[in-house]
This record gives C-alpha cells, sequence and structure tokens, in this order.
C-alpha cells in the first residue's frame, strides 16, 4: 500500500481548519496533561472515561480528543515526578530518577522545560513512524488470512508473560480470566449463549468500555481511597518554559536515540511507556560518558526518559492502526472508541476509510503540537493542580465512571458492570494479579477463536492448515520464543532481586 | 506468613471450583449443539477452564508449600477480622454503602442532579474532603459542569 502525501496534506486541513477538531485536540491536550499530572489517575482512565462521552461527535473530533489526551498524559505525568517525587503516571517513573534530583537542587523549571521539549519530539519521532510505516504494515497485512490473523492474536496473547509483574502464575491466570470473560455472550460461530445464566444483557457479552472503566478508572478510585493521606505542597519556582540551546544540544543524541527505542518499544504489544523509560535510562547511563554522575540530577536522564515514553504512543498506535492489535493499555482502550464510532481498527480501515486513517496520523502531530503550546503556557496551573486533594476528586471521577458507562447503551446494567468490575479489579491489584493482561485477553480473545474455528471449518478439521502458511508460523513462533524470553528474563530478575535483599540482610 | 499468601490460597479454591463448572457447562455446550469438536461453542472455554484447573492448582500448591492449609485457612480468617475492625476498612465499606446507595437506588428514582449532588455531598463529607460550603460549591460546580457539558454540548444521556 503506497503513503498518499495528497491525503495527509488534506487530512492537515480538516483537522487543523475545522474549529471544532482543534478545540477538542486543545481540550484534550489540557485534560491529558491534568490527568497525567495527578498521581493515581493514569492517561487509560482518562481516555476510559472519555470514550463514552465522545461517541455522539464525528469521529475525527472524537478521537483527536482522546488521542489528546494520550499524548498529554504521557508528558503530565513528568510535572508531579518531578516536582513532588511521585511519577503521575507509570510511564513517569523513570524520570524521578533525574528530575526530581534537579529540582531539589532548584533546577524544576530547567528540568520541566527539558521534559516538555523531549516528551515533544519523542511524541513527534513516534507519530511520524506511525504515519509513513503503518500504511505499509497494513498492505502486508491485507493478505492475511484467518491463519495468520490466528497467530497473531496468539502473538499477542503471549506478551501477557512479559507484562505479569511480579508473578507470572498470576499474570497468566489474569490473562486466562479475561479469555474466560471474552467467551460470556452468543457464540460467533453457532449463535449459542455461553455463561450469560438468562440474563439477556450478557447475550452480547460484558461490554467493553463499562468493563475498562471498572477495571482502570473505578477499581483505581478504590485503591486511592485505600492509600489518601496529604497532599504536598508545591515549593519549587517555575520560571522556564523552554530549555536552553546548551541544554538541547547536550541533550539531543539522548533524545534521538530514545525517540527509536520508545517507538520500537511501543510497537510491541503489551510493552508500554514504563518500560520504555527505563530501557531508555538504562541506554542513556551506559552510553554516557560519565555514568556516574546518573541518579545525581542529569538534563539526559530527564531527555532520555520523556522522549521515550512520548515516543512509545506513535510507536503503540502502529499495531493498532495497520492490525488491529493494541500497543498498551490505551491503545486498547483506543481500540473501543475505533469500535463506538463504528470503526474496527486493522488492514481493511485503511481499504474502507482512509480518509480517517490520514485524520487520525494529522490528529496525532497536531497533538503534540498542541501539548508544546499548552505544556509551556500552563505549566504552573499543572503545577498548582497537583495539590488538588483526593478526597475531592474521588467523588467526581466516581460520578464521571458511572454517567460514562451509562452513556453508552443507557443500560443500568452496564453501570452494574462497571461497579463489579470495579471490586474485581481493587482486589486484583491489592493482591499483586496484574490488569492489562485481562484487557489484552478481552480484545485478542474473540479474535483468535473466531479465527481459529474459521480456519478449523474451512480446512474441514484438519489442524495442518495452522502451520500451513509461513507468516503464520514465523508468528506463532515468535510468540512462544517471546514467552520462553520473559520467563527466563523473569527468573533472571528475581534472582537478582534476591541477591540485593541478601546482600542488605548481611551485616 | 505474608497475608497475600492466605488470600491465594482461598482464591485458588474458589478458582478451582469455578473451572470445574466451566468443564461440565463446556461439555454440555458441545452435547446441546452436536457436531465436530472444533465446531463446538464449548471448545475454546473447556480449553480455558483446564488451563485455569492448572493454574490454580499450581497457586494452590505454592500457597500450601508457604505455611499448610489449616494455617493458611486459620491466617485468612483472622486477617479477615482484622480487616473487619481496621478503620481503613470501615471508611471503604461506608464509601462503597453510598455507592451502592446512589447506583441502586437514588439513580434511578431521582433526577440526575438530586441524585448526584446527595450522592457528592455525602461522600466528601466521608471523606472530610473539606467544609461543608466548600462541599456544596464543588458539588454544586461539579453537577452543573457534567450536566452542562455532557448533556447540552455533547447530548449524551446521563443516568
Amino acid at each position: 500500500m503506497d503513503f498518499d502525501f495528497a491525503l495527509l496534506y488534506h487530512s492537515f486541513g480538516n483537522v487543523m481548519l475545522d474549529w471544532h477538531v482543534l478545540l477538542a485536540i486543545f481540550i484534550g491536550v489540557t485534560g491529558g496533561i491534568t490527568i497525567g499530572a495527578l498521581p493515581g489517575l493514569t492517561a487509560t482512565m482518562g481516555v476510559a472515561l472519555l470514550v463514552p462521552f465522545t461517541f455522539g461527535r464525528p469521529p475525527v473530533e472524537s478521537l483527536g480528543m482522546l488521542l489528546g489526551i494520550y499524548c498529554g498524559g504521557m508528558y503530565g505525568g513528568s510535572i508531579s515526578a518531578i516536582l513532588i517525587r511521585t511519577p503521575g503516571t507509570p510511564a513517569a517513573a523513570a524520570t524521578v530518577l533525574e528530575g526530581y534530583p534537579m529540582g531539589q537542587r532548584g533546577e524544576a523549571g530547567r528540568a520541566l522545560a527539558m521534559a516538555l521539549f523531549a516528551s515533544f519530539s519523542g511524541g513527534m519521532f513516534g507519530a511520524l513512524v506511525m504515519t509513513f510505516l503503518s500504511p505499509y504494515v497494513a498492505g502486508v497485512a491485507l493478505e492475511f488470512s484467518y491463519v495468520e490473523y490466528f497467530a497473531l492474536a496468539l502473538f499477542g496473547l503471549s506478551v501477557i508473560i512479559s507484562i505479569s509483574g511480579t508473578s507470572i502464575i498470576k499474570g497468566v491466570m489474569a490473562g486466562l480470566f479475561g479469555l474466560v470473560l471474552s467467551t460470556i455472550g452468543m457464540d460467533p460461530i453457532s449463535g449459542y449463549p455461553r455463561f450469560t445464566f438468562g440474563v439477556i444483557d450478557l447475550m452480547e457479552g460484558p461490554s467493553f468500555i463499562p468493563t475498562l472503566i471498572g477495571l482502570f478508572a473505578v477499581a483505581e478510585l478504590f485503591s486511592n481511597i485505600e492509600k489518601m493521606g496529604v497532599t504536598e505542597k508545591i515549593k519549587a519556582r517555575i520560571g522556564q518554559y523552554f530549555p536552553s540551546l546548551a541544554d538541547i544540544k547536550t541533550s539531543a543524541p539522548n533524545i534521538l536515540k530514545s525517540s527509536a527505542i520508545g517507538t520500537i518499544v511501543g510497537a510491541i504489544p503489551g510493552a508500554g511507556g514504563d518500560i520504555a523509560a527505563f530501557v531508555s535510562y538504562a541506554e542513556a547511563k551506559r552510553s554516557s560518558r560519565h555514568p556516574e554522575k546518573f541518579g545525581t540530577g542529569l538534563i539526559e536522564g530527564v531527555a532520555a526518559t520523556e522522549s521515550a515514553n512520548n515516543a512509545c504512543s506513535g510507536g503503540a498506535m502502529i499495531p493498532l492502526l495497520s492490525l488491529g492489535v493494541p500497543g498498551d493499555a490505551v491503545t486498547a482502550v483506543l481500540l473501543g472508541a475505533f469500535i463506538v464510532q463504528g470503526l474496527q481498527p486493522g488492514p481493511l480501515l485503511y481499504k474502507e476509510h482512509m480518509d480517517i486513517v490520514y485524520n487520525v496520523f494529522a490528529a496525532m502531530i497536531v497533538a503534540n503540537v498542541a501539548m508544546l503550546v499548552v505544556g509551556a503556557f500552563g505549566v504552573r496551573f499543572f503545577a498548582r493542580v497537583i495539590g488538588i486533594q483526593k478526597e475531592i476528586l474521588i467523588p467526581i471521577i466516581f460520578v464521571l465512571s458511572l454517567c460514562g458507562s451509562y452513556a453508552m447503551r443507557q443500560n443500568v446494567f452496564d453501570v452494574y458492570l462497571t461497579i463489579g468490575f470495579g471490586v474485581i479489579g481493587y482486589l486484583m491489584q491489592r493482591y499483586d494479579y496484574p490488569l492489562s493482561p485481562i484487557l489484552l485477553a478481552l480484545i485478542l480473545g474473540p479474535m483468535a477463536e473466531a479465527n481459529l474455528r474459521r480456519s478449523m471449518v474451512v480446512s474441514g478439521g484438519d489442524w495442518h492448515i495452522l502451520v500451513s502458511r509461513p507468516i503464520a508460523v514465523s508468528l506463532m513462533v515468535l510468540g512462544v520464543a517471546f514467552m520462553v524470553a520473559s520467563v527466563f528474563n523473569h527468573k533472571r530478575i528475581e534472582k537478582r532481586l534476591a541477591e540485593a535483599r541478601l546482600a542488605d540482610t548481611t551485616p | 506468613m505474608d497475608k497475600k499468601t492466605h488470600f491465594d490460597f482461598v482464591t485458588s479454591i474458589g478458582l478451582m471450583i469455578l473451572s470445574l463448572v466451566m468443564i461440565v457447562d463446556s461439555y454440555r455446550m458441545g452435547v446441546d449443539v452436536g457436531g465436530a469438536l472444533y465446531a463446538s461453542p464449548g471448545m475454546l472455554p473447556m480449553v480455558l477452564a483446564l488451563l485455569l484447573l492448572l493454574t490454580s492448582a499450581m497457586l494452590l500448591k505454592r500457597s500450601i508449600r508457604n505455611g499448610g492449609a489449616r494455617q493458611n485457612l486459620a491466617g485468612f480468617v483472622a486477617w479477615f477480622d482484622i480487616f473487619r475492625k481496621s478503620r481503613m476498612a470501615r471508611e471503604m465499606m461506608v464509601g462503597a454503602l453510598i455507592l451502592a446507595l446512589y447506583t441502586f437506588v437514588l439513580a434511578p428514582r431521582l433526577p440526575f442532579w438530586m441524585s448526584t449532588s446527595m450522592f457528592m455531598i455525602l461522600l466528601m463529607a466521608i471523606l472530610k474532603a473539606t467544609s461543608l460550603v466548600k462541599n456544596l460549591m464543588i458539588t454544586a460546580l461539579v453537577v452543573g459542569s457534567i450536566y452542562g457539558v455532557f448533556q447540552m454540548v455533547f447530548h449524551v444521556p446521563l443516568p
């Protein structure tokens, strides 16, 4: 599939000359930075909360707003990381390492300015790679049959092990739980109702958006009630909005390298901004002339982590748009937003709604520019937002969550579903069961099942069809290799942690 | 012993029972629809239930290795008792009760602005968020904004 420059040019016109779309992007970015800056609220939560409220608007406008939240949320996390040593989002955890010591030295403005510039550079890099690469990936995917789609879903599911957190068994169990949930409702082939217990509202399975809001917003609110404490007051003075030329010159190689790392990590299904930021930080330290100074407040460290986590967003959009497989938790929610608009991400989207795809490219690029503008002029406001008490925020977000889950189908059952999943998600989080595998399984489960069974029907029950196509075999082998590597990596980390604990306890 | 181990012990038993129920139900689906195994609606649920049974058994084995079945059960009961008596748990239970009241009783019966205002004022008071005057002002602002932005601008139906 060739790249269409003329269509991209027109799409920029659609996005920038339509004030509705432009305003939606700016509102999204402002909301995203605010949500990102508030510890405990994530970009996933922000997007999940707003999806139901945007479905009445035209696709470009609503997707533009959600992309704005995504980009803004990724940058917003750095503000609290630098000012109060608490990353606003998991992706900003690595920024604390260099950003907070800079703030302590009285250089909070300098760190924030670099975080914004690096976020913008990384975000633009990722968005440009997405724009120029995904049409080619979609072109290849257009040749896929049921077998390749089944293999692709299996490959996506293999990532569950790498995002299992502290326990592989619990990660796998969470993934299985998600897969079980995805089987609830009418069977896609025979129409037989599975695990519905006679409840009509479950015939189509648990609704995606209310489930998401429950798992990622309500569960997070329950956790926040538990962790409620004193809100920190910001003492740092912020007098700088853009980094100096000297800082840009020092950090440029790291920004470029980390942007590339972030885009690649983002494109791997399941790996998100937190992994990208830590990998880039490690690489920046490894390749530095003075690695011993890392941890004391180095501007290069802030540049590396922030460019990586923002580049991740563009990378994560590549598999979403071209294959229909989300790259991280936020893009999994965005997948729901596309479906709400009647659009199914994947290669066919390029065939049937090419204009929308190019508008998304343009909106993503414009959202990054909007982030630079809003971030520079609003940094003092966002720094003050961190001081808002959780006791006030929690009731507000509860109301938004419940309104959001109701708004999709105007069905009270969805509200009950949201609360139910909120309680399940809270308990799972509290007892070390990761939530991301459920999301991945909910999306990829139906894709795997439907394509497996269609393949079997086509072949008349001959299982050899699954290993008859080279791309499918490659994807399955890659999936197995990924799982084995993740298990070994997990064991290596566990061993290192045990050694570190032993060293700490030895007098 | 870690209290999470007690929870793992109880969860694994619960999930094993769930898996067994799923296996029986999946088998029934196959019998009801008939035809080849690969076309049966119960095929994937059966495979998933078997995998869930296996992983739950692994988790159960691990939790027993870390403390024994009886100790785990006693630990869980003791943990539940401590949880029941803690201040944080009480606050959470009251919060959950208000949420349930809002969802199941107030929202279906009263207009959105009234039920949401009552919910917000109550929850902020329970969480000791701010003074009563500020509480009322914040509630009015939030309910007005949600109603104005979502109902009037975005035309989103509210509960």
